[in-house]
């Protein structure tokens, strides 16, 4: 599974910091889900959204969800 | 129960103990009593200063406290108290040893972690409750082995020498299956 969270952390401009404080998790925790090498639980998932200002949706991405956003990108690009 | 009332709770039990032992020490009681509950009030101590969040401040104190407990337990062993007259002595003398121990490698430790390490989250939890299962199932195979190895008669181990391995091995083991699933992310 891979996550959007940096983009949108990026957008909202937090650090990692500010984003673990606010959700109430640990930076670390937040660096292992930035780097997809931890599986939140929908609780947190939807509280990290929540912050984010998102959707679980948009924020983590499964095998095939993947696929498909890189298609969307790659017809952004061309387009 | 609240953390406020625990350590309140703690705290009190330790200052009824100090009173009985002065109250004691007063009245001509043999010293070992004496010295037994100083060391189990210092005990309750150790135990609340452990267990309780704190700053910079309350970590000061118990590295304070611990020295003084090392530094306590060191002298008497080389004062006229008669540590090895009584076995019982003796196991408050090295409780009182190894309780500053405790509470000087704990402020150790504790220097060298991020600030938000005290928070738990699910991961940590996670993570800490694989960790001890892992090496609560690594204690047993090691208890099984030594059963086996001592059954079998290929050696002997004394309980003390079991006992060591046990508190030794668990602890560290803990910690290591811990490392291992921080380091990797996760426990799958």
């Amino acid at each position: 599974m891979k996550t959007r969270m940096k983009e949108f952390r990026a957008r909202l401009g937090y650090t990692q910091a500010d984003l673990a404080g606010r959700v109430g998790i640990r930076r670390e925790t937040v660096v292992f889900l930035e780097k997809g090498k931890y599986n939140p639980s929908l609780r947190l998932a939807h509280q990290i959204a929540k912050v984010l200002q998102t959707s679980v949706d948009e924020l983590f991405l499964f095998d095939d969800e993947e696929e498909n956003l890189k298609g969307f990108y790659e017809k952004q690009e061309n387009d | 129960m609240d953390q406020k009332v625990k350590i309140s709770i703690g705290i009190l039990i330790a200052a009824f103990i100090t009173t009985i032992t002065a109250i004691l020490a007063i009245n001509g009681i043999q010293p070992e009593i004496i010295v037994m509950l100083s060391v189990f009030a210092l005990m309750v101590i150790t135990i609340v200063l452990v267990k309780m969040h704190y700053g910079d401040r309350k970590r000061q104190i118990m590295l304070v406290i611990g020295i003084i407990q090392v530094l306590s337990g060191f002298a008497m062993v080389i004062s006229a108290f008669p540590y090895d007259s009584n076995p019982v002595n003796l196991v408050f003398l090295t409780l009182l040893i190894s309780m500053g121990m405790i509470l000087i490698i704990r402020n150790l430790s504790d220097n060298r972690t991020a600030d938000d390490y005290r928070i738990q989250d699910e991961r940590s939890l996670r993570i800490g409750t694989y960790g001890l299962s892992y090496s609560w199932y690594l204690t047993f195979l090691t208890v099984a082995a030594i059963g086996w190895i001592t059954g079998t008669e290929m050696t002997t181990i004394s309980g003390a020498q079991i006992c060591l391995i046990l508190i030794v091995l668990m602890p560290v083991s803990a910690r290591f299956f811990q490392w291992y699933f921080n380091s990797r992310g996760d426990v799958y």
